[in-house]
């Protein structure tokens, strides 16, 4: 198709292109034809006036020669037209005249015509004056025909010149109009080429397609040929392996197969049904059925009818009732469960029947496994069909909801209990989101029911599709949080109270402190009288205890700020060394009256980075005050350092050191350590609890290491950035 | 001349030991036991630092602030505001106008400090 129409294209261009040549040419040559035959007839009209004025010029001397004679005027006539003309005829032949050999003929003529004119003016004038003689003298001079042969010949001369002109134009002019001719034959010849050869190609072409669609459907109809062949072996294939299918499906069937004739003879028996009943395809061939097929009732151990006779009868599908016992030949049983179905003929007619049964022992089993593992499970559980109604319940269900199993069974879940479970929240769970989502979790659901109260449940749920059927089982477990919440609850008042408690405990045991404080400062600064040395220390005994106990009022309350988040921080930017001498400075007291060396080691131009101020010392205070405790002898150090992104601080002592097993208890509250004899310290078993919450809120850490005899140290990183608390 | 203190605490032995410290300390000294005793000796005595305890009965220590900052002839005196309470107590002293603060628990000679601090 494509090359067609390149044929086509090309073809159409080609004659297109052909098409302009000849027009330009026949026009060339028709404008040829015109302008010789336009300079033909000009050539005419130049021979025309060059004769009619000679014509004329004879007459104005044929004129004057009557006027001459006679002296009558009429004659001077064709002289005076003559006169009154000449020069602007002679003109109007020079501007046309265009051969310059012509133009000097005419030239030439100008002045003889001129004279002649004279000439005659002359002749006349005399005869006028009645000068006959003097005029007929004149005549006789032979002037006037000297000088008209004279004209004669320029006009001859010019005549000859453009005759020869017109010659050759004639000749130009049939040459052009052969030439004309000749290209309007060639066209035509062409025309008719073309004509013949676009016929002939798209002949050939159609020819051609033709021949192509004749091939193709040939072809095609070929290949339907042997698609249908092919389908016919299929079909023939599918046909053999379908009853190769069916034999081996009815050998391997998960279910035992036994069909009859419409006598109820037995015509075959798949492998299962033979080891089911204990007959083989031969020996039962051709039995009653019943005779094969030996089923009892599971409870009554009475013979069950066999559903063959009826499906034969009526033509309709059977199933067998439950607990249906096979008692094979051999005389063992199986419990089973079948369906008997009638085999009919294209007609409709009943031809025989299909009864399949199979082994439900391991089924019952199965079942029994599923309830009882239900049963046991404490949370109570319930399972419910596709329509929402009852399929079992665990006993823990029964028992927590007061329900009993006979009302259960079957019922609308929304029914059980009198309709006390008709509750709208387990509407909208198994309604709407359980369609949706298969699963639904931890919903709690408060329900009033008449029998048992008020109860909070817990539901979880799950959609189980069954593996065969489209029917779903919803499997609800129903947790009673009832008291669970309750106690939770408790529990939240609980703790409110014993913050409360804390607090309130804590703050009024200060005012009490204060008054003792008071009192004892006024005594033991004299200002009641003097005290004497032995006073002085058993008050100072009583006053460091109230310290103590001061701290450790402090400390609970810290401890229980940390507890409920309620401590504040105060981060902004400080100097870490600056800290760590004032606090060096404050304790050195203490250190120097243990006869401890307290060393600082702080590394220089530390950058300020931001941490609580008083919350920092009260932590470096803490494992200083520790430090000296733990340390009978040698030195303890206060040491900073920058690492990374983090500064170190670090407490050292050369104290009695920790067991490694304690180690893990260091920062825990409420933990004290011993000193080396198993005594208590005076500490309050919150300061190293209370430092780390305080290290973990600047997003710092803590640890401990410690060798027992050598000595403990307390370390922390405070990081250089902190984040947004 | 020496200097006049009023000292307001419900607590008979606060107010017992911290009035003696004071006197001995070389004060001038009166205690109230409630808010409008308070109130009454601050406008009958004149004194010049008035220290005041939260819970008073009758009518609280910043309760008395208040009325007192309002009066032409009285809110010249520094006040002090005492509590146990110590996580509302510099609250209680900004709202109610007090000179300064101190938490419950200080020790006598916290207390001396921050009676010089405001009239030496």
């Amino acid at each position: 198709m494509k090359n067609t129409n390149k044929i086509v294209a090309s073809f159409t261009g080609v004659v297109l292109l052909i098409a302009v040549v000849v027009a330009v040419v026949s026009f060339r040559a028709f404008s040829r034809v015109t302008e010789t035959a336009e300079a033909r007839k000009h050539t005419f009209v130049l021979l025309n006036s060059a004769n009619e004025l000679m014509s004329a010029l004879i007459d104005a001397e044929t004129g004057q020669r009557g006027y001459l004679l006679t002296g009558d005027k009429a004659f001077l006539e064709p002289y005076l037209a003559v006169r009154s003309r000449i020069s602007v005829d002679l003109k109007a032949l020079r501007q046309l005249c265009l051969i310059i050999a012509a133009q000097k003929h005419l030239d030439a003529l100008a002045p003889l015509i001129e004279a002649k004119l004279a000439y005659l003016s002359y002749n006349i004038e005399l005869r006028r004056n009645d000068n006959m003689t003097a005029a007929l003298a004149s005549v006789r001079g032979g002037q006037g025909k000297r000088l008209m042969d004279s004209i004669r010949t320029e006009m001859s001369s010019f005549i000859r010149i453009e005759e020869g002109a017109l010659a050759q134009r004639d000749a130009q002019f049939q040459s052009n109009v052969r030439y004309l001719f000749v290209v309007i034959v060639t066209t035509s010849l062409l025309a008719l080429l073309f004509a013949f050869l676009f016929v002939y190609f798209i002949n050939r072409e159609t020819q051609y397609r033709l021949k192509n669609l004749v091939h193709l459907e040939t072809q095609h109809l070929l290949l339907i040929q042997e698609e249908t062949n092919k389908q016919l072996q299929q079909a023939n294939v599918t046909l053999q392996i379908s009853e190769e299918k069916l034999a081996v499906t009815l050998n391997s069937i998960g279910d035992a197969v036994m069909t009859t004739d419409t006598e109820g003879h037995v015509t075959l028996l798949n492998p299962l049904a033979e080891q089911l009943t204990g007959w083989t395809q031969e020996e039962a061939t051709g039995r009653p059925v019943e005779e094969i097929f030996h089923i009892i009732n599971e409870e009554t151990r009475q013979p069950v009818t066999i559903p063959v006779r009826k499906t034969l009868v009526d033509g309709t599908t059977q199933g067998l009732a439950n607990h249906t016992v096979l008692i094979a030949r051999s005389g063992s049983e199986c419990a089973i469960a079948d369906s008997c179905a009638p085999i009919c003929n294209r007609n409709g007619q009943v031809v025989g029947v299909v009864l399949v049964f199979r082994n439900v022992t391991e089924e019952y089993a199965a079942r029994e496994y599923a309830e009882s593992i239900i049963n046991t499970v404490r949370e109570p559980l319930i399972a419910l069909d596709q329509d929402l109604r009852v399929v079992s319940a665990s006993r823990s269900f029964y028992e927590a909801f007061k329900v009993n199993p006979k009302e259960t069974v079957g019922q609308l879940v929304y029914d059980l209990g009198n309709k006390q479970w008709d509750i709208p929240k387990l509407r909208e769970l198994l309604e709407t989101i359980l369609p949706e989502k298969t699963t639904f979790d931890n919903y709690e659901v408060e329900h009033n029911f008449a029998d048992i109260g008020k109860r909070i449940m817990l539901l979880n749920a799950r959609q189980i599709k069954r593996r065969l059927g489209k029917e779903r089982i919803i499997l609800l477990a129903i947790e009673d949080i009832t008291e669970r919440k309750a106690s939770e609850e408790a529990l939240t008042k609980l703790t409110k109270m014993k913050s409360k408690f804390t607090s309130m405990v804590s703050h009024e045991l200060r005012s009490p402190l204060a008054v003792i404080i008071g009192a004892l400062d006024i005594v033991s600064e004299g200002l009641t009288g003097s005290v004497n040395d032995e006073q002085k220390e058993i008050l100072g005994i009583a006053k460091g205890n109230i310290d103590r106990l001061g701290r450790l009022i402090n400390n609970v309350l810290d401890f229980q700020k940390i507890e409920s988040g309620k401590m504040e921080f105060d981060i902004r930017e400080n100097d870490l060394n600056e800290v760590l001498t004032e606090v060096h400075k404050s304790m050195s007291i203490l250190s120097k009256k243990k006869g401890l060396d307290l060393r600082m080691e702080l590394e220089e131009g530390l950058p300020k980075i931001k941490f609580d101020r008083d919350k920092l010392i009260q932590v470096l205070t803490n494992l200083v005050s520790n430090a000296i405790n733990n340390a009978e002898r040698g030195s303890v150090t206060l040491a900073s350092k920058k690492e990374n992104d983090v500064v170190h601080i670090r407490v050292q002592d050369t104290g009695i050191g920790i067991p490694a097993e304690d180690i893990p208890r260091l920062f825990q509250p409420f933990e004290q350590m011993n000193d080396s004899k198993g005594r208590k310290k005076g500490g309050t078993g919150l300061g190293l609890a209370i430092s780390k919450e305080i290290i973990l809120a600047h997003q710092g850490k803590i640890w401990a290491e410690s060798e027992v005899g050598k000595g403990s140290t307390f370390q922390f990183t405070l990081p250089l950035k902190i984040g947004s608390l | 001349m020496t200097k006049k203190i009023l000292f307001a605490d419900d607590e008979a032995d606060l107010l017992l030991v911290s009035l003696l410290r004071l006197k001995k300390t070389g004060y001038e000294v009166f205690g109230a036991v409630d808010g409008q005793e308070a109130l009454d000796l601050a406008r009958q005595k004149m004194p010049d630092l008035i220290i005041l305890d939260v819970y008073l009965p009758v009518m609280k220590g910043d309760e008395v602030v208040t009325i007192l900052k309002k009066d032409e002839k009285l809110k010249h005196i520094p006040i002090i505001l005492i509590s146990a309470d110590t996580e509302t107590l510099e609250g209680r002293a900004w709202a109610s106008g007090a000179d300064g603060y101190l938490a419950k628990g200080f020790a006598s000679g916290e207390l001396v400090a921050m009676v010089k601090k405001h009239i030496g």
